[in-house]
């Protein structure tokens, strides 16, 4: 009996002080975690290092200390960097010449993988599973003259493959949650098509409430935020054909 | 001290070339931009009242808040449980600002030229963590248009933060 009730206040005693440890980390207003960027960013967070790409270089900063950010390693790519979207252990960077495919498995220490090449133009990327989704743009900072969405097999990271390449009007960012992909076209709204076949991606419909340029897909609510130059929507997305309009908030000039 | 000189000729060579296709100045008034330089009141990191969106830039989702960048002013603030109706809580005034991302309440973003951290834990009364100098490009080398007449940049003023129309007399520089 004694040994039963040494065991349990042990329990008890431990139990205590995990409560102990859960509120103080409850203290905060906003919880801990890393957050979520739309498929423009810049800066992107993989466990302890921030990597950020200027125009032509991926920089690394160790931020394990919240109160020390260590400046790392610089990786040279080249001119025209763009975009970074992570991926399990890598990360994609969209510039104007290609998209290049970084391995963070050691973490801090990028190491460059391979480069799919396209035409000069802006171009975010987003991925899911082995398929990467690149739109290209033509326009004044741009260069280039074609407007597609790219579809690539990245199955073998060191040797990406163009699966498909569908014509756009002028796409700019995107999102991908599952086999549910998103692309803005400005002034054309976000269109969402199903692309569980990459050779034949459907369109399913299309949101015109915002100029978009940028999206970010929240797989866990079914929802979908878009940012346009004339204001933010959301949407759930829970029926795809039909996207449910849940708020905007309006740019005011 | 051969090899030097080697390579001094043809550098002579290549300054006069670049002097003899020089571009055409007017002088007198003519309309132009002129730098905006960074004060310190730049790198000053304080959070405001709510402010409307007017220049939107990119987003970021973080534990059901959602940023939106204003561009090169700062990040709105939105508590996003009710997706039909998100709270504007109030403007992080981060001056230069495009891009920002956030791990365990700290949230990183760019200040014109630099790297700074900042705890969100609690949104209304942010501390600057850290700051590190020099590590992002400056965006505003130049005036965005083409084709005009500016005041050269003078390194000395410090950062540029942007670009102002105004009369300009007897500029020296142009794009």
């Amino acid at each position: 009996m004694k040994k039963y009730f040494n065991k349990s206040l042990v329990f008890l005693l431990l139990l205590i002080m995990l409560t102990n440890c859960n509120s103080d980390t409850e203290v905060t207003n906003i919880g801990p975690t890393t957050g979520q960027g739309g498929s423009l960013a810049r800066f992107t967070i993989v466990d302890n290092y921030l990597y950020v790409v200027d125009n032509q270089s991926l920089k690394t900063f160790n931020i394990a200390n919240k109160n020390n950010t260590v400046a790392g390693p610089v990786v040279q790519i080249e001119q025209g960097i763009e975009t970074i979207f992570p991926y399990q252990n890598k990360l994609f960077i969209g510039a104007r010449n290609g998209m290049h495919i970084f391995d963070i498995s050691q973490p801090g220490t990028p190491g460059k993988i391979s480069t799919y090449r396209h035409i000069t133009s802006c171009d975010p990327v987003v991925v899911n599973g082995n398929t990467a989704y690149v739109t290209l743009r033509s326009g004044n900072t741009c260069g280039g003259g074609i407007n597609v969405l790219d579809v690539i097999d990245i199955s073998d990271p060191g040797s990406p493959d163009l699966l498909q390449s569908y014509d756009m009007t002028g796409p700019y960012g995107l999102g991908i949650a599952d086999t549910l992909l998103f692309v803005t076209e400005g002034a054309l709204g976000m269109k969402v098509y199903d692309a569980s076949d990459p050779h034949q991606l459907v369109t399913l419909d299309t949101a015109v409430d915002v100029q978009g340029f940028d999206v970010i897909a929240v797989k866990e609510q079914n929802l979908i935020m878009v940012i346009g130059n004339d204001g933010f929507a959301q949407y759930d997305y829970s029926d795809p054909f039909d996207l449910k309009l849940l708020s905007i908030i309006n740019v005011q000039n | 001290m051969r090899k030097v000189i080697f390579y001094f000729i043809p550098a002579i060579f290549l300054v006069s070339c670049f002097h003899g296709d020089e571009v055409y100045f007017e002088d007198g008034e003519i309309l132009g931009y002129k730098p905006i330089y960074a004060t310190t009141e730049d790198y000053e990191i304080i959070f405001q009242e709510p402010k409307a969106l007017k220049n939107p830039g990119k987003i970021y989702y973080y534990n059901k808040f959602i940023f939106i960048n204003e561009l090169f002013e700062g990040v709105h603030l939105y508590n996003n449980i009710d997706p039909e109706n998100p709270q504007n809580i109030g403007f992080i005034k981060i001056k230069g600002n495009v891009d920002i991302a956030i791990r365990n309440n700290v949230l990183y973003a760019d200040n014109i030229r630099d790297l700074i951290s900042i705890d969100i834990s609690d949104p209304k009364n942010i501390i600057v963590l850290d700051r590190i100098n020099d590590v992002i490009p400056s965006q505003s080398l130049y005036p965005l248009e083409q084709g005009v007449y500016f005041e050269c940049p003078d390194p000395g003023k410090g950062t540029i933060v942007g670009w102002e129309k105004t009369v300009l007399v007897d500029p020296k520089c142009q794009r």
